[in-house]
């Protein structure tokens, strides 16, 4: 299961700021709809309420430099990212951490998915 | 120099001898000392008798020619001026007679010619020196580099280099010990203070009084403008020297940080225009008495070099944010090559002092575009950052009574955290050394250039980090399961203090917590980011600390121990340290900024499992000294102190009485024997185990 925790995490951190960086409009597809989410502080409740806000965000270069899982519970994954992100022309990246749940969900077609089921985030 | 040397060398030993050992047929360690100990019988007659003699202030006044080799011999070579102000004599002594704390630096010519990764350099030199040396921290300066040691000896080991060949050419390599010995203010004949000021009530009482004429209560605003000028100072024997680099100066410099300390201790801003200084160095213990002082001016005196800042630790002044240095050499020069001067001189000062926001009246850049700390601009983002959020104050009280706990024995006695990890409870570690502030070029998981990170010699070695660490099999290994593993984890990581004590260390960190559900249990998600010190690097870390903590259940080993919550994952991620925290200032928020409760609460956690999370009242609390060691770091320091230890070997007693149970004493008595080899200390313990008496395992006051 370590592995499977692993690969997961590897996989999701990939896809995660690819999405965030390129496809922005997409990124809602990771999350659970009923996702908990912590912005710097800021308390979401659901994907669709964060989503006009990062929506409006300028955009972004993300880098991440560390990240690491751990299995939650019988099935669910914590993942903890840190980095630095460039937001616009802001001549310097923020700092940032990120923490995940992700939780796997069964999708339409049947298969099992992990989706993030909370995220806090914070410049640091 | 062996002189030097040897000097230092036990200038951390003499740990109390005296107390356990020889009597009651308990374990004999002395017994081992031919054999083992590197300490002989005669140096540790003369550390004995310290204790006994006047030291403040330095060691003056036992003998003409003793301030060289016995006073250096009794300071604490890491430089107990860098620690925070518990100690006070301590640093007083530190900063005294002998010479201040060595910079243990040596630097490097001739290296870079066909290989300029300095990480390949700082092995080769590991590599040619037994044992090893470890560099803490690396810095450039055009084609030289500067290499930071741990000790004086490693400085000499290295400096013995000199000449080597590497990478196709011959390495040019100076100890710089002995350049500051000579430079300093030590190499004033070595004539002993004998005369020290402190120990003349009314010189520091008229001192004080000098003090209190320059002080702006209302503007907390300390002006020591020209000092030498004042009536006080001119017309007094001991104080009319100050100025400039004579030796009152150095002698008086260290008497009024700490006066400042004890008479304004609300203090923000401190001017020292026109006073000569050609250095910091008299004010170095500023970083110590007042670590939080937020504005300085060192405006119009004779300050040539940036090495001759570096005695005031920058890097320790967390919430300094305006400096003056203009009207110094090292500014005029450089203005005068134009906007390229400037320009490398204020990036320089930002390293050295980087918490400063403005710099000789002129905001940096930064600053300009960023008013608000954190945000490109207030509209670009839609919400700002906000401090602390808890989802309700059930969770609030339940997370406020956890950290500091959790971090309090993290700090001081990790063994007993078992208490709190499950069997099935994971912990790993990821060490992020990027500077904050810079950025891989372009792609993304691509490691910054070795120029921009720090040295984490002390974390790396289970550093879990997916990036780095793909095989799968390794991943496994750093992955701590259960209460042993988490543990012998926990053993390999350096000591640390984390800020959770004073009302001022409550700005270094801001938690994040709410509920959510896994499975059928409802957990705690908590996210911690904040700062703390790895103790014997002297050094400040940021980190981040992902816990998901569940209730402890009715008859468990954490509710047994007192604890309500225990620890189901925990994550930790140490990076270097930055000034910036974008979360100060900012209101906490413990009520719903939304319309609706976090979705994390509302989907399956329902009210009841706030209550059953609260329910938890302890009818057994944990005793306060269920380990051997003092559960409060601060007491940890004491003992240290009361020993003399030095960082490496006060580091090496804690993981020995972790390891062993053992107390403080009856750890540094084991330690001692086994000359400082912690291989050799552990084995001594477990030959020896069954005879050594209950009362080497409790917790034994000074």
């Amino acid at each position: 299961m370590a592995d499977v925790v692993s690969k997961g995490a590897d996989g999701f951190v990939l896809t995660y700021y690819k999405l965030y960086d390129t496809q922005r409009h997409m990124l809602h597809k990771l999350y659970k709809e009923d996702a908990a989410i912590l912005w710097n502080g800021n308390a979401f409740a659901g994907i669709s309420s964060f989503k006009d806000s990062y929506l409006q965000l300028p955009p972004s270069v993300h880098e991440y430099q560390t990240y690491d899982a751990q299995q939650v519970g019988d099935s669910s994954i914590l993942v903890v990212v840190t980095g630095a992100v460039k937001l616009g022309d802001q001549p310097q990246p923020r700092p940032f951490s990120q923490t995940f749940v992700l939780n796997p969900t069964i999708d339409a077609d049947g298969k099992k998915v992990y989706l993030v089921g909370s995220d806090t985030f914070r410049f640091t | 120099m062996s002189h030097r040397g040897r000097g230092r060398g036990r200038g951390g030993g003499g740990i109390g001898r005296s107390n356990v050992g020889n009597g009651d047929g308990m374990v004999d360690f002395g017994a081992m000392e031919g054999t083992v100990s590197i300490v002989n019988r005669s140096q540790l007659d003369r550390d004995s008798d310290r204790n006994g003699r006047d030291v403040y202030m330095g060691g003056g006044g036992s003998g003409p020619n003793s301030g060289g080799g016995r006073g250096r011999g009794r300071s604490n070579p890491y430089g107990s001026g860098q620690r925070r102000g518990t100690f006070g004599n301590m640093v007083m002594r530190a900063v005294g007679g002998a010479p201040g704390p060595l910079s243990n630096e040596v630097s490097v010519f001739n290296w870079n010619d066909r290989n300029s990764d300095p990480v390949s350099l700082i092995s080769f030199l590991a590599a040619k020196t037994n044992p090893a040396v470890n560099v803490l921290s690396h810095r450039l300066e055009g084609n030289e580099i500067f290499l930071k040691l741990r000790t004086p000896h490693e400085v000499t080991a290295v400096s013995n280099l000199n000449g080597i060949r590497y990478a196709g050419a011959k390495l040019v390599i100076k100890n710089l010990n002995i350049a500051q010995n000579a430079r300093g203010p030590s190499g004033v004949g070595g004539a002993p203070y004998s005369d020290s000021i402190a120990s003349k009530p009314e010189v520091v009482s008229l001192l004080t009084q000098v003090l209190q004429s320059r002080y702006n209560e209302e503007g907390k605003f300390l002006n020591l403008e020209n000092l030498a000028a004042h009536p006080g100072m001119s017309g007094n024997a001991s104080l009319s020297g100050f100025g400039g680099d004579a030796v009152e100066t150095i002698k008086i410099g260290p008497v009024i940080c700490k006066l400042i300390k004890e008479t304004f201790p609300d203090v923000q801003s401190i001017n020292f225009q026109s006073n000569r200084l050609s250095s910091m160095k008299p004010f170095e213990t500023l970083c110590v008495f007042c670590p939080f002082i937020q504005n300085l001016s060192f405006q119009d005196n004779l300050i040539q070099n940036y090495r001759d800042l570096e005695s005031l630790r920058g890097d320790k002044l967390k919430n300094l944010r305006e400096l003056l240095l203009m009207g110094n050499p090292v500014h005029d020069r450089e203005a005068r090559k134009g906007e390229a001067g400037v320009h490398g001189y204020r990036t320089k000062i930002k390293q050295l002092f980087p918490s400063i926001k403005v710099l000789d009246m002129v905001p940096f850049e930064e600053e300009v575009a960023l008013p608000e700390i954190g945000l490109p601009s207030v509209e670009e983002l839609p919400q700002t950052i906000k401090g602390a959020f808890t989802e309700n104050q059930v969770i609030a009280d339940l997370i406020q009574e956890f950290i500091p706990k959790f971090f309090g024995l993290f700090d001081a006695n990790r063994p007993r955290l078992a208490d709190v990890y499950l069997d099935t409870s994971l912990f790993s570690i990821s060490v992020n050394p990027n500077n904050r502030r810079q950025m891989a070029q372009g792609g993304r998981a691509v490691p910054a250039k070795y120029a921009s990170r720090e040295i984490f010699d002390t974390w790396l070695g289970s550093n879990r980090n997916h990036i780095t660490c793909r095989d799968s099999s390794r991943r496994l290994t750093l992955l701590g399961k259960g209460p042993q593993e988490v543990q012998a984890l926990f053993m390999k990581l350096p000591q640390t203090k984390h800020p959770i004590n004073a009302s001022f260390e409550k700005a270094m960190f801001v938690v994040d917590a709410f509920q959510q559900q896994i499975g059928d249990t409802s957990v705690l998600v908590v996210t911690i980011n904040g700062e703390l010190d790895e103790v014997a690097m002297g050094k400040s870390r940021s980190f981040t600390r992902t816990f998901i903590l569940a209730p402890a259940a009715e008859g468990s080993k954490a509710n047994l121990a007192g604890w309500k919550l225990c620890v189901v994952n925990d994550m930790l991620v140490i990076r270097s340290w930055a000034a910036e925290r974008p979360w100060t200032d900012k209101p906490s928020v413990g009520a719903m900024p939304t319309s609706g409760p976090l979705v994390g609460l509302a989907h399956g956690a329902k009210p009841h499992d706030v209550k059953q999370l609260s329910r938890q009242n302890m009818s057994l609390t944990g005793p306060s000294h269920a380990g051997a060691l003092p559960s409060d770091v601060n007491v940890l320091l004491a003992f240290k102190n009361h020993f003399g230890l030095d960082d490496a070997k006060h580091n090496l007693v804690v993981q020995l009485a972790q390891a062993t149970g053992l107390n403080y004493q009856m750890a540094g008595e084991c330690l001692e024997n086994a000359g400082w080899n912690g291989q050799a200390a552990i084995e001594t313990f477990h030959a020896y185990k069954a005879q050594i008496p209950q009362s080497a395992f409790q917790f034994a006051p000074l």
